[in-house]
C-alpha cells in the first residue's frame, strides 16, 4: 500500500482549463445553474440537472487527447446506489466508449451518502478528447441530480511518506439557542472537517515541497487533498483550502520542523 | 408553500436579493444553489458575513403605524468584487427582497422585508466589507398631500389670496342634513367669471353652494358646474374676497359605483392608491376588506394643509382602532380587537430562550409608553370654514379616579371622526382601554416565531400568566441564531374584556363594533351559536 498523500493542485487540473476544455454540456440543465458551475472552485455552485435524474451526463471535448489520472466529483446529490461512469472516447458518441469506469458512491458507517466522489488511477489511462461523467439514478428522491465542482487532472505525491502527522478533527459550527431544561432551537450547519498538518525533522526536499505547494494555492486557492488515495479515496479526500500561514522552523543538519499548518474543508 | 416555521432543527438561511435594471444580484449567510422549481435555479453567493438582525416594530398603540425600520446588508468584499458591482451598477432605490427559511428550495422560504437601497448615502464599501443599506420599501410610498398647489400659471386669473394654497382633497359626505353636515370652503380660481373651485380632484357630488353661508339657487345662481373639475361659477352675483366666504356641500371622493368613499377601510385603501401610487398588488386585498366590514362606520376630512401621509393616515388608524402592518411586501390593515382564541397560536415555557444560568429571555413592564389615561377630552368634526372643532366630548372612568387619587387626562384632536355619537363611543372605547396599568411583555422566542409578523395576537403560558393574548408590537429576528426577539402589548386588558356592560348597554348583536364586555354563555358565546361571537368577551 502506497501510503503517501496525494493533492490535485489547480495547475495540475485539467477539467477546469478555459484552454483545454473547449467544450462542456449536459444532458439537460436547470436555468441559472448551468453546467459550466462545476468549472467554478464555490463547490456549492452546483450544477444541476432539469428532469433526467435515469439517465443525465456532463460531457466534456478537448482541443486535444487528454489524460487525467485524478477525479474529484464534489457536492453530489446522488444515492448510494447510484451508478457513476467516468468514461473516455475518441468522439462525442459515448454509445459505447472506448473507455468506462464505474466509481461507487461512498456511505458513512451509518449508511449516510458522502456528498463528494474521488478515484485515482495508479497508470495513467489513455488520452482521450472527449469525457463523460455519467450518472443513473433511479432511485433518487429528487428529480433534479446536481454536482458542484468536479476536479481532474494528474495528482501530486511526495516521495516520502507525510501522512503521519495529520490531525482531523471534524466541527460542527451548528448554533443552538437554549430554553428552559437546556432544550433548544438548532440552526444546523454542514460539518466539515479541519485538518492540521505538524511534522519534525523534514529534509530540505520535503520542505521544498511544502514551499512550492503553499506557494502555489496559498491561502485562496481550494485544492484537493487524498490523505489515503488507495485505501480509503472518498472517506479521507477533502476539497478545501489552507488556513493561516507556513511556518517553518530550523533544526540542525539542514532539517526543518513544519509548525501546525490548518486545512479546512469545504462542502 | 411559503416556510412555515417550526419547533424542529432545520438549516435555516437568509437569502437577499438586489433587482438591478440589467441583473439580480443573489447573496445568502453561506453558499447555496437555490432551486426555484424543476427548470430553473439560482446560486447565491454566500457573501453575507454578518447577517446580524432584522427589527420591525409598530409605533405606539396611540400611533399604530409600523415604523419604517432599515438594515445593513454587510457582505464580503475581500474580492473586491461587490466594488466593481457598485462601480458599474445603480443601487440607488432598486428593490431588495430577504427571505428567510430553510433548505434549498425556494418555496420554502419566506419574504420578511421587502426593502429598497437607502439613497442617498446608502452604501460604503471598503477592502472588507461592502455595506449597502436598505429600507423598508414603504418608504417610497410616502407622499407630502396634498400634492398640487393653486397657481397663477394654471389659473391666470387666480385671487390673490389663493396663490399657494393648497388644492384640497376632500374626503367624506358633507352634504347638507348627511354625513357631516358643514361645508367646505371653495378658491376662487377666475375672478373674471367668478368661477370657484373646491378640491384638487373631481368630487362626487357638488349639492349645495352656500355664499356666506346662504344657499344659492343652483339654477339661477350658479352655473357650469362640474365634479370632473370640483368647479363651478357664480351667476349674477358680487363676490369679495376679503368679505365674502363661497362654499358649498357635497360628496368628495366617490367609487365607480358613485357611493361616497368613506369607510375606513376604503378610504385608506384609496390616500395610498390614488395618492402615494402604491399599486394593488402591495394591498393585501383580504385585509382590507376584513377591515371594512368591522369598522364600517363613515369618516371624512378635508385636508388643506400639507403634511405627510404618514400624519394623515396614522391619524385615520388611530381613530379607527386599525394598526397598519407590511407583511410579504403588502400593506395589511387589522382591526385591534382579541382575535378568537383558535386563531392565537400558543407559546410556552419550552418556546422561550433562556442564558447560560437558566435565566429566561422573559421582562414584564407596565405601561412604558404611558398611554395610561382615567379621562379623555375629545374635539372632533373641523369645520373648515369656520376653521374649528365642532364636537367636544369627555369621557371618564370615574372608578378608576378614584382608586388613583388623580384624574390623568388625555387631550385628542380627532381629524377624521366626526358623529357625535362615534366620538363618544370612541373616547368611550379609549378610556375603558387605557384606564389600567397596562403590561407589556418582553420575551425572546425560539423558531416557531419565526414567521410571526407585527400585530399578530400570541397567547403565552409563563410564569404567572396563563394563555395571556399578547398583541406583538416589536419583533427583532436574528438571522444567525434565527431566533427572535418580541414586545407584546397585553391584549387582555387593552381589549378591555371583564369590565361590566352598562345596564343601557344595546344587544351585541346591534352594538357599534368597538363594545366590549358582554356576557357570554357557558362555551364561550355571547350569541348561541354565533361564532363571530366566540371568545370576544372573556371572563376572570
Amino acid at each position: 500500500m502506497a501510503d503517501k498523500v496525494r493533492y490535485l493542485l489547480p495547475d495540475k487540473g485539467v477539467l477546469d482549463s478555459a484552454t483545454l476544455v473547449v467544450s462542456l454540456v449536459a444532458s439537460t440543465e436547470s436555468s441559472g445553474l448551468p453546467p459550466r458551475n462545476v468549472q467554478d472552485e464555490h463547490i456549492r455552485k452546483v450544477y444541476r440537472g432539469s428532469s433526467d435524474r435515469l439517465s443525465e451526463y456532463l460531457r466534456y471535448r478537448f482541443a486535444a487527447a487528454t489524460t487525467l489520472n485524478t477525479l474529484f466529483i464534489g457536492k453530489h446529490n446522488f444515492t448510494k446506489n447510484a451508478i457513476v461512469l467516468w468514461q473516455g472516447n475518441t468522439t462525442s458518441n459515448f454509445a459505447t466508449p472506448a473507455l468506462s469506469y464505474q466509481i461507487g458512491v461512498a456511505t458513512d458507517s451509518r449508511g449516510n451518502v458522502i456528498s463528494h466522489l474521488a478515484y485515482f488511477w495508479s497508470t495513467v489511462p489513455t488520452s482521450y478528447a472527449h469525457w463523460r461523467l455519467h450518472i443513473k439514478d433511479s432511485g433518487n428522491a429528487t428529480t433534479n441530480l446536481e454536482v458542484g465542482r468536479i476536479m481532474g487532472g494528474r495528482y501530486d505525491e511526495p516521495t516520502r511518506d507525510i501522512r503521519d502527522g495529520f490531525t482531523r478533527e471534524l466541527v460542527d459550527p451548528s448554533r443552538i439557542t437554549k430554553t428552559a431544561g437546556q432544550q433548544g432551537y438548532p440552526n444546523v450547519k454542514r460539518k466539515y472537517t479541519q485538518i492540521t498538518y505538524r511534522v519534525g525533522g523534514m529534509s530540505e526536499l520535503m520542505d521544498d515541497t511544502m514551499y512550492g505547494v503553499y506557494n502555489e494555492v496559498g491561502t485562496s486557492t481550494p485544492f484537493v487533498l487524498a490523505l489515503n488515495p488507495e485505501t480509503e479515496p472518498i472517506k479521507e479526500t477533502y476539497y478545501g483550502m489552507f488556513e493561516g500561514n507556513l511556518r517553518r522552523v530550523h533544526r540542525v543538519g539542514a532539517f526543518h520542523d513544519l509548525e501546525p499548518l490548518t486545512f479546512s474543508e469545504k462542502l | 408553500m411559503a416556510f412555515t416555521a417550526t419547533a424542529a432543527p432545520g438549516e435555516y438561511h437568509v437569502l437577499v436579493e438586489f433587482v438591478l435594471d440589467s441583473t439580480t444580484l443573489r447573496y445568502a449567510d453561506e453558499d447555496l444553489s437555490i432551486q426555484s422549481s424543476n427548470t430553473v435555479g439560482h446560486f447565491y453567493e454566500g457573501r453575507l458575513s454578518r447577517a446580524g438582525t432584522i427589527r420591525r416594530q409598530l409605533n405606539s398603540v396611540l400611533e399604530p403605524r409600523e415604523r419604517i425600520e432599515t438594515w445593513d446588508c454587510v457582505l464580503d468584499n475581500r474580492d473586491l468584487a461587490l466594488a466593481q458591482l457598485i462601480n458599474v451598477c445603480t443601487f440607488a432605490n432598486r428593490d431588495v427582497n430577504v427571505w428567510l427559511g430553510q433548505g434549498i428550495t425556494k418555496g420554502s422560504y419566506s419574504n420578511v422585508f421587502p426593502a429598497a437601497v437607502v439613497h442617498p448615502n446608502g452604501i460604503t464599501w471598503d477592502e472588507d466589507e461592502a455595506v449597502i443599506t436598505v429600507a423598508d420599501r414603504r418608504l417610497k410610498d410616502r407622499r407630502i398631500l396634498p400634492l398640487a398647489v393653486y397657481t397663477t400659471a394654471s389659473f391666470a386669473n387666480l385671487e390673490p389670496r389663493s396663490v399657494g394654497v393648497p388644492q384640497p382633497i376632500w374626503y367624506g359626505d358633507w352634504r347638507y342634513n348627511s354625513g357631516t353636515q358643514l361645508a367646505i370652503p371653495a378658491n376662487c380660481v377666475n375672478t373674471l367669471t367668478q368661477t370657484f373651485r373646491v378640491a384638487g380632484h373631481k368630487v362626487g357630488q357638488i349639492q349645495r353652494v352656500l355664499k356666506n353661508a346662504v344657499a344659492l339657487n343652483l339654477t339661477t345662481q350658479v352655473s357650469g358646474i362640474s365634479l370632473s373639475t370640483s368647479q363651478f361659477s357664480l351667476v349674477g352675483q358680487t363676490y369679495n374676497a376679503c368679505t365674502d366666504i363661497i362654499s358649498v356641500n357635497g360628496r368628495g371622493f366617490v367609487t365607480a359605483n358613485a357611493s361616497t368613499i368613506e369607510r375606513p377601510a376604503e378610504t385608506l385603501k384609496h390616500l395610498q392608491t390614488y395618492w402615494c401610487g402604491v399599486s394593488s398588488s402591495a394591498q393585501n386585498g383580504t385585509a382590507y376588506h376584513t377591515v371594512d366590514g368591522q369598522v364600517s362606520f363613515s369618516v371624512a376630512r378635508h385636508i388643506a394643509e400639507q403634511d405627510s401621509t404618514e400624519t394623515y393616515t396614522g391619524e385615520l388608524l388611530n381613530e379607527n382602532n386599525i394598526d397598519l402592518r407590511f407583511v410579504a411586501g403588502q400593506y395589511a390593515p387589522r382591526w385591534r380587537i382579541l382575535d378568537l382564541e383558535a386563531d392565537r397560536v400558543d407559546f410556552y415555557e419550552n418556546d422561550i430562550l433562556h442564558d447560560d444560568t437558566e435565566k429566561a429571555d422573559f421582562r414584564v413592564e407596565y405601561d412604558p409608553e404611558r398611554y395610561y389615561c382615567n379621562q379623555v377630552r375629545a374635539r372632533g368634526a373641523w369645520d373648515p370654514v369656520d376653521e374649528r372643532y365642532t364636537q367636544t366630548n369627555t369621557a371618564n372612568m370615574t372608578t378608576e379616579q378614584r382608586v388613583i387619587g388623580a384624574t390623568v387626562t388625555r387631550e385628542w384632536d380627532l381629524h377624521w371622526l366626526y358623529d357625535p355619537d362615534l366620538i363618544a363611543e370612541r373616547i368611550g372605547n379609549e378610556v375603558a382601554m387605557y384606564g389600567n396599568n397596562p403590561m407589556t411583555v418582553n420575551v425572546g422566542l425560539g423558531g416557531r416565531a419565526l414567521m410571526k409578523n407585527l400585530a399578530d395576537q400570541i397567547d403565552l403560558t409563563y410564569s404567572i400568566l396563563t394563555q395571556r393574548p399578547l398583541s406583538l408590537r416589536y419583533i427583532e429576528t436574528n438571522l444567525v441564531d434565527m431566533t427572535v426577539k418580541t414586545r407584546g402589548d397585553d391584549v387582555y386588558y387593552l381589549g378591555g374584556v371583564g369590565r361590566w356592560a352598562g345596564d343601557s348597554a344595546v344587544s351585541y348583536a346591534t352594538a357599534p363594533s368597538g363594545d366590549i364586555g358582554y356576557w357570554c354563555n357557558s362555551v364561550g358565546y355571547i350569541v348561541t351559536g354565533s361564532p363571530g361571537t366566540a371568545n370576544r368577551s372573556r371572563w376572570y
